[in-house]
């Protein structure tokens, strides 16, 4: 899940070519795309895969973007006017094009966007075939949107600001909870609900969001560091050396392995790049057999040792398994101990921004001991919950955690 | 009796140019303890100059500002003490030499010396050469198609008419990532020749039609100094905001707005990088007396930046008062103004000694018609309302620019329309919110959309600049102090080329 906006002031600048590398910024989050682009005044969409080989995108001085699945993209038009929304959360981007479509001016139509209560839950983007754009985040809304320009020549918007700076851009402000800020070639424009709660969803600073952004204005890197020595802390096993199970999980274990003085190692090698499992649309085989490919092990580094291994999330548990497994059988470890960089996740994403099944989540239906024992590890701790919140909430935000237990 | 005997005696000033600039000037020099009566010339009726016009017994004439003739038959009705050139367009169509010439006492640069705003390519040369700090890497182009391929094989450049253009026609390809090189190049090369052909199209004064810098990143600010050539009144530093958009998003303007104080200083610059800055301003008129053999007289003004390379780095220079950075100064400058210009014109400048309020902090707001700057047909002509009691009540003064009168009614030219100057002694944040509060004493009695930008001023927006500065200052300093200032380009296959930024000893820094 995921949405972009690039909008350019000149007609000579393509938004395809700078939101092809938007868009790269954001497959982490899912396997597809779909987009509509703005030329002189015609609005026509497309269907990507960004980890495909070769893809591009059509020519245009506009596009919005959503990154599937759990954002989408709807296209309706209404007075001679089409618009495109590309929306994340529990409401209907083609019902909200509709409505912008159906306004004379995109003022009007922020109006009546904002007036809607059904979409305080949802975050939008959207152009019309006038020339203008809209971005909203519902006064609910847990998905965060970031603003940057690109010089004088385009401003961009996007989930979080790696998307933003891919494309050269600069990002210079949150969009706060019930803010709208639409505009055109002429005008720039915002509204603010009162009443609106940054209640930013964790699940994008524990696991969604790149390192190498910021999201609602966190400096996600810098989280994870933080949450994997507060984790390294309350964990008092004699630790000898820490592995981090790429990608997500590499920032905690630096943090953990710095706080327990024990040096982190470089211990899985990937042979198929950077694959996110977790999003890729794969049979439970394919995903073992990606997992593997994805996770070989590096020899003699854990011979005889207490061993720390830090995994992003632990969701069904069937990664790390099939690693523990491996460790013990071809490197003899002495202790392994499983430190999960986010708190249990018990339940489904109520706003739908993760596509979770609750029944394959193993920390919803087995206490600490029975995942031990599933995992063949020799012991388990979970990144506190109330130290993640606490950290968010000195910077204003007080995190949804609806499908986290303490 | 007395009456006419006040006439005789009363000082008398010429404003030529009829924008919120000279609005400004009209303000300063009309509060001098001269009581100077002050008549301008200009191609519009601004209404702000009009009434001061009228309130010190001045004349408004109407006519065109860069017609030396007709500058001249208004000095001649007028036969002011002191005539202020506002725009730099009369500069370079030698207004100032002819008025000189018939032995008016004027302030404002020679047409020669004004090539130091008029010609982008002489006034980086004329760095070079002379080796003053704060300069950027840069070509000049007369052939179209050669600046093109110049600017597709240089790329992260900024092109520039070579001419000045009333700001307009200059646009940065910035390359912030090497992934985006090809795009932007391919950009770059097919804009510079587009401008190439329209600068040659409009200009026949001046041989380049495009320059092509390299580009720089950093915090921007200008330092305005006031110089009869040989002495120098270095004004406080204001920052201009060239976005058009709050969160310095959108095209790029003249300039929507300005903060300054308090007193000579910025938040985010030091007293070090101011005096550099103004080191670098006067450096630059010793070198165009060395080059031209002119005096520089009048204000010379530097759009700085504070680049990580570098630190204090020369954008571009205006052979005039910034706009809309010289509003700050009506808030912040205590002596009599009209003396400074006079002493200046004059070439007596030595004597005179500035004084600042070291307790106000200002923040000028620019109010534009929607339509500006791309499309500025839209925003011409509609009629506007400002409720000038309101304003003055919240402390704040207005300062008239893209307003008209026509058949006695105030209405907008599509340019930016006014400004909105406020003040306050606690900080930015409260005088930014006077101005949001003055600002909504100004419509359009069409209902014609007028924008502003809310965030200058604001803490959020001030602590980004903050940010950004130290990191830049950093990463200057480093270099300062291991003695690099030479860049070294290897370009595989063809070398090493080198780029020596070093600095005549005479400018080094301690």
């Amino acid at each position: 899940m995921g949405i972009l906006m690039s909008f350019f002031f000149e007609r000579d600048q393509d938004a395809g070519m700078y939101s092809y590398y938007g868009i790269m910024g954001l497959r982490h989050r899912g396997y597809k795309a779909r987009y509509a682009s703005l030329k002189d005044k015609e609005i026509e969409t497309g269907s990507v895969n960004p980890w495909s080989e070769s893809w591009s995108l059509m020519k245009g001085h506009a596009l919005v973007a959503g990154v599937e699945p759990a954002s989408s993209l709807g296209i309706a038009s209404a007075n001679g006017k089409s618009v495109a929304v590309a929306s994340v959360g529990i409401c209907d981007p083609k019902k909200l094009a509709k409505v912008i479509a159906s306004r004379e001016g995109i003022e009007d139509g922020a109006s009546d966007i904002m007036s809607k209560e059904d979409i305080d839950g949802c975050t939008l983007v959207g152009i019309t075939s006038e020339g203008e754009f809209l971005a909203y985040r519902g006064r609910n809304s847990v998905s965060p949107l970031s603003v940057g320009g690109y010089g004088f020549e385009s401003v961009y918007f996007a989930t979080e600001t790696a998307a933003i700076t891919l494309m050269g851009g600069e990002y210079t402000h949150d969009v706060r909870p019930g803010e709208a800020i639409y505009g055109s070639r002429t005008f720039l424009d915002a509204q603010t609900l009162k009443g609106g709660k940054r209640a930013t969803s964790l699940f994008e600073y524990i696991y969604l969001a790149r390192p190498d952004s910021y999201v609602d204005g966190v400096n996600v890197y810098l989280f994870r560091k933080d949450m994997g020595s507060r984790i390294a802390r309350k964990h008092d096993k004699q630790i000898d050396v820490v592995a981090g199970v790429p990608e997500t999980a590499l920032p905690y274990a630096l943090g953990y392995a710095n706080e327990k003085g024990a040096p982190l190692e470089l211990s899985f090698i990937s042979t198929i790049g950077r694959i996110r499992t977790a999003v890729a649309p794969l049979s439970q085989e394919e995903r073992m057999m990606t997992l593997s490919l994805k996770l070989n092990p590096v020899p003699n580094v854990f011979e005889g040792k207490s061993v720390a291994i830090v995994d992003d999330s632990v969701v069904t548990g069937l990664t790390l398994k099939t690693t523990i497994h491996r460790l013990r059988r071809a490197q003899a470890a002495k202790e392994v101990y499983v430190v999960v960089s986010s708190p249990k996740i018990v339940r489904g994403c109520p706003y739908r921004l993760n596509s979770i099944d609750p029944s394959t989540l193993i920390a919803s239906t087995l206490d600490d001991e029975k995942i031990m024992r599933s995992l063949d590890a020799d012991g388990i701790v979970w990144l506190p919950l109330d130290d993640a919140v606490d950290y968010l909430r000195s910077f204003g935000i007080d995190p949804c955690r609806r499908c986290m237990k303490a | 009796m007395q009456e006419v005997h006040e006439g005789l005696s009363r000082f008398k000033v010429l404003i030529i140019g009829g924008g919120a600039r000279e609005h400004t000037i009209s303000l300063l020099l009309y509060r001098s303890a001269a009581e100077p009566s002050i008549s301008s010339l200009s191609s519009s009726t601004n209404p702000g100059i009009l009434r001061l016009c009228e309130a010190s017994r001045g004349k408004c004439m109407k006519g065109k500002v860069t017609d030396p003739k007709e500058a001249l038959n208004a000095a001649e009705e007028v036969s002011p003490d002191l005539v202020v050139i506002g725009p730099e367009e009369p500069l370079f169509s030698e207004v100032s030499d002819v008025l000189r010439e018939k032995g008016f006492i004027v302030f404002g640069p020679s047409s020669k010396a004004s090539l130091i705003e008029k010609d982008k390519g002489f006034a980086r040369r004329l760095m070079w050469k002379h080796k003053i700090p704060g300069r950027l890497r840069y070509m000049a182009f007369r052939d179209p198609e050669e600046a093109s391929e110049y600017a597709r094989a240089s790329g992260d450049s900024v092109v520039k008419p070579a001419r000045q253009a009333g700001g307009r026609g200059v646009r940065v390809f910035g390359e912030s990532a090497e992934h985006l090189s090809r795009i932007a190049r391919n950009a770059a090369a097919m804009y510079t020749k587009r401008l190439a052909e329209e600068v040659r199209r409009e200009y026949s004064d001046i041989e380049n039609t495009i320059v092509v810098e390299e580009r720089a990143e950093g915090i921007e600010y200008t330092t305005m100094n006031v110089t009869d050539g040989n002495s120098f009144v270095a004004l406080p530093v204001v920052e201009d905001h060239p976005h058009l958009y709050p969160w310095d998003l959108g095209p790029e303007t003249g300039g929507m707005g300005s903060i300054s104080g308090p007193s000579y200083m910025l938040p985010f610059l030091t007293r070090e990088e101011f005096e550099e800055s103004t080191g670098i301003v006067k450096a630059t008129v010793k070198a165009i007396y060395s080059e031209l053999k002119e005096e520089y007289v009048g204000v010379i003004s530097g759009q700085m930046m504070l680049t990580s390379l570098w630190g204090p780095t020369l954008i571009e220079y205006y052979a005039r008062f910034g706009d809309p950075e010289i509003g700050n100064l009506l808030f912040m400058i205590e002596s009599d103004f009209l003396e400074l210009l006079d002493l200046a014109a004059r070439r007596k400048l030595s004597s005179y000694k500035l004084e600042a309020r070291s307790d106000v902090y200002v923040v000028n707001k620019a109010v534009a018609p929607e339509g500006y700057p791309l499309m500025r047909e839209k925003g011409r002509g509609h009629p506007i309302v400002v409720n000038e009691d309101r304003i003055r009540s919240l402390g704040c003064e207005v300062l008239y620019g893209g307003v008209d009168i026509v058949n006695g009614r105030p209405i907008t030219t599509g340019s930016r329309a006014l400004e909105v100057l406020c003040q306050s002694e606690v900080g930015f944040e409260e005088a930014s919110r006077l101005a949001e509060k003055a600002i909504a004493e100004v419509s359009t009695l069409d209902g014609y959309r007028l924008i502003h930008r809310w965030d200058i001023g604001t803490q959020e927006h001030i602590g980004l600049r903050v940010k950004k500065a130290e990191v830049a200052r950093l990463a200057y300093t480093r270099r300062r102090c291991k003695g690099l200032n030479v860049i070294y380009d290897w370009i595989p296959g063809k070398g090493v080329m080198e780029f020596d930024y070093s600095s005549d000893s005479k400018f080094s820094q301690g």
